[in-house]
């Protein structure tokens, strides 16, 4: 069931997706302060493995440090080049591209070339910058603040969730990082309501869940959306039918519910299923850019036999395409929606089915300009049970008047 | 020849300075206006006739071969704004816009005006194009787009007297290299002033770095220089015997080798090197914050006419050193981009080492120049200025 009756107020102006002041000030009340989902273990399985990305204008090197991760400025002390331009790589050292400066697994400088040109050296002031980097489950976050919450405090209750999906029994099966051209908020209110799925996923999955195969949990800091299994589209029927023959050979069970989607705010959207994970995080480049990460994970088991190995060899690639067309036909839509949004002379408004949209906007609201007087009922989303407590909540930092 | 330096130096420019707008402003006013610009060639102006274009600094610009006179004029018709040529380089009988087929005279006079009387009266004072000071060294040519530019020796010093022999009678264009690069026009420059980057980015051909004991840098108010033996590696086998190859080559075309090699930076954007057989300018010409546009010439050595087999000689040993530059210029591009985001997000304020006190010596320059700027706005403006 929905827990609102009606329609509710577009919380946020079109403005909100195109204007460089907004955009400054969700980087700095909600973005600086985050955690966020840069990379997994996988990704950087064997020690000297790097992935470098840039985080709010700061180009992040994140490094295997013999088991450990650990994530360094991507910017040479020395004249400013970028240590490296690869995105991904395994390389020994820290080592600069420019003049072959290498660093040390704590951002001092090791090797200096010619160091007798530099004299007198200084190591303590010639570093590089060190962030926070902590795991939940195969997941690698990162943070730019150097004191705040730790990830445990600021996912709350969400971390058991969360590692629960993506811990040692689940494999990657993909990992995919694409820019979009449009507002970080566009992939993620698409995410949020499936009212969207007649028109852009008419072959997939054909309808809507309607009000009665739906639970929503709105809380301050993350929303829930979880349905039974009906069959609506033979793809979805045979996938199902499939899929009980697999975790029959993984050692797997059926779950209540049997998909469920969070929101976990800002950015970072996971969908729990039976033999799937897949995490969809999206990370802001500009008012009209944003960069997605995206991981699927698939469930293995303890089980070492070979038929559960050729099992999961089997489906893996299956579970990928099903993804990938999904996440291909909601892409389309992105551009359009951006368009619409800088063009846009109308408030435009939500329906009762896009409630977790309206709960995500008055979030955003509430951090960049405070709460939003929009007369909507809350009394509604109050009355769950809450998956963060308030406490929580006030870690993550000032909200602004 | 011990640097001139005993200890670190500071990075004197912050890294906004290579891509805030103002800062960019700052700079075409006080370095890059007043300044003298390599533009091309007497080799490419040897005909009447003959023209080039250029844009400096945000002027379109046609230099042209007037019965043996070169003038520098405006490239923008005085009728609808229509650049009047958009060849890079080419011959036409007269100076004739491109659209309307208006014609000027050398000294920027309009000439012919198809059916003239639909635009009587006319003023030819006031259709003139501007026209911009010249001048010439060996075969260089330099433009300026100031009033009442400082004669070209004043800005080349020392190095006039070296350019007018070095790119002088004897000496023949063997290649010209023109890039558009996506970056602030000091990272190649001072890409270019320190060979502590040899080891990582020219593994290949410097191979590696001559160090101290084989550097010498002058660090003068106008420029710069470091000269070295070749080759750069003094152990590589390879190098040695394509040294002795050069001593070969030197000596054919009746000069005597000295295995010397010099690279001068004239402030603020022309850089020189030079070697037995090689004489090489390149101009970085700014565009904008982070584009720019690099122009390289190379002379080779070329004697005088009646001696075929010497020019042949000196014809193939050009085409081999212009495929050594390319090399070359190609490995440094590779890095720019990734110095210029490193700039763009740094937070750090960077260091120089000794080996790199040429680079020192320019950013001192460029900082003392837009220093005075600043001096000067405030002593306009009590108010100041805003960060």
């Amino acid at each position: 069931m929905f827990l609102h009756q009606g329609r509710l107020p577009h919380v946020l102006r079109p403005s909100c997706y195109t204007s460089q002041e907004h955009f400054d000030r969700e980087l700095a009340t909600i973005f600086r302060p985050a955690w966020h989902l840069v990379g997994t273990t996988a990704d950087l399985r064997r020690p000297g493995d790097f992935i470098t990305f840039e985080l709010f204008g700061q180009p992040v090197q994140l490094r295997n440090i013999d088991g450990l991760f650990q994530a360094f400025s991507n910017v040479c002390v020395h004249r400013h080049c970028l240590l490296t331009s690869l995105a991904k790589g395994r390389s020994p050292k820290i080592r600069c591209q420019y003049h072959g400066w290498e660093y040390d697994h704590t951002g001092r400088t090791g090797h200096v070339p010619d160091p007798k040109n530099f004299v007198p050296f200084d190591r303590e002031a010639d570093r590089l910058e060190t962030f926070r980097v902590e795991r939940c489950g195969q997941l690698l976050f990162l943070s730019l603040e150097p004191a705040g919450p730790s990830l445990h405090q600021w996912l709350g209750q969400e971390f058991e969730l969360l590692e629960a999906c993506c811990d040692d029994r689940w494999r990657q099966t993909w990992a995919w990082s694409v820019e979009l051209p449009c507002n970080w908020k566009v992939p993620i209110e698409n995410s949020l309501e499936g009212y969207h799925i007649p028109a852009v996923h008419p072959e997939t999955f054909k309808v809507a869940p309607t009000s009665e195969r739906t639970t929503h949990v709105l809380e301050p800091h993350a929303t829930r959306f979880s349905t039974y299994y009906v069959p609506w589209s033979w793809v979805e029927s045979v996938l199902h039918t499939l899929e009980d023959g697999v975790m029959r050979a993984l050692g797997a069970r059926r779950r209540e519910p049997y998909y469920e989607h969070r929101h976990l705010f800002p950015g970072l959207m996971v969908s729990a299923m039976d033999i799937a994970t897949f995490c969809y995080a999206v990370i802001p480049i500009s008012p009209t850019r944003c960069r997605a990460e995206i991981r699927l994970f698939g469930y293995r088991g303890q089980r070492a036999s070979l038929l559960a190995g050729a099992v999961f060899a089997l489906w893996a690639p299956l579970q990928r395409a099903l993804t990938r067309r999904v996440i291909g036909e909601d892409m389309t839509i992105y551009a359009p929606v951006q368009n619409g949004m800088a063009a846009s002379t109308h408030d435009g408004c939500l329906g009762a089915i896009e409630e977790r949209v309206y709960a995500f906007q008055q979030y955003v609201h509430q951090r960049c300009y405070g709460p939003a007087h929009d007369g909507a009922d809350h009394a509604a989303a109050s009355t769950t049970h809450g998956l963060l407590d308030t406490n929580q909540g006030a870690a993550r930092g000032p909200i602004p008047a | 020849m011990p640097f001139v330096h005993s200890t670190r130096l500071p990075h004197v420019l912050p890294p906004s300075a290579y891509h805030d707008e103002a800062h960019y402003r700052l700079e075409v006013e006080r370095l890059l206006l007043p300044a003298w610009h390599l533009v091309g060639s007497k080799a490419e102006l040897s005909r009447p006739g003959d023209f080039l274009t250029v844009e400096l600094l945000g002027r379109p610009i046609q230099v042209r071969n007037f019965d043996g006179e070169l003038r520098a004029l405006s490239n923008v018709c005085a009728h609808r704004h229509a650049l009047i040529a958009s060849e890079r380089c080419g011959r036409s009988s007269t100076m004739r816009c491109q659209y309307h087929g208006w014609e000027y005279e050398r000294s920027g006079r309009t000439r012919r005006i198809p059916q003239a009387k639909c635009f009587a009266p006319i003023d030819r004072q006031a259709l003139r194009l501007p026209s911009y000071a010249i001048a010439t060294c060996g075969q260089l040519v330099f433009v300026s787009l100031a009033d009442d530019p400082a004669p070209l020796a004043e800005q080349l010093g020392d190095l006039h007297a070296t350019c007018e022999t070095r790119f002088g009678a004897g000496w023949r264009p063997s290649l010209r290299w023109e890039r558009e690069l996506a970056v602030n026009w000091k990272i190649p420059i001072e890409n270019s002033l320190e060979a502590y980057h040899v080891p990582a980015v020219h593994p290949l051909t410097f191979k590696a770095d001559p160090g101290e004991q084989r550097s010498e840098h002058r660090l003068e108010a106008r420029w710069t220089s470091f000269t070295t033996r070749l080759p750069f590696h003094p152990h590589s086998r390879s190098d040695a015997v394509l040294q002795r190859v050069e001593g070969w080559f030197v000596r054919a075309m009746g000069a005597t080798p000295t295995a010397n090699y010099c690279q001068c930076h004239c402030f603020p954007n022309l850089l020189f090197s030079f070697t037995d057989t090689v004489s090489l300018c390149q101009a970085v010409i700014p565009m904008g914050p982070t584009t720019a546009r690099s122009v390289l010439r190379q002379f080779g050595r070329a004697p005088a006419a009646g001696q075929p087999w010497r020019r042949l000689l000196g014809m193939g040993w050009g085409k081999f050193a212009a495929a050594i530059t390319r090399q070359i210029q190609s490995e440094d591009m590779r890095l720019y981009s990734a110095i210029q985001q490193g700039l763009l997000h740094s937070r750090v304020p960077g260091i120089l080492g000794r080996c790199e006190e040429r680079i020192h010596a320019f950013q001192a320059y460029v900082a003392r120049a837009c220093h005075e700027a600043d001096a000067a706005r405030e002593t306009c403006d009590p108010v100041g200025i805003e960060n």
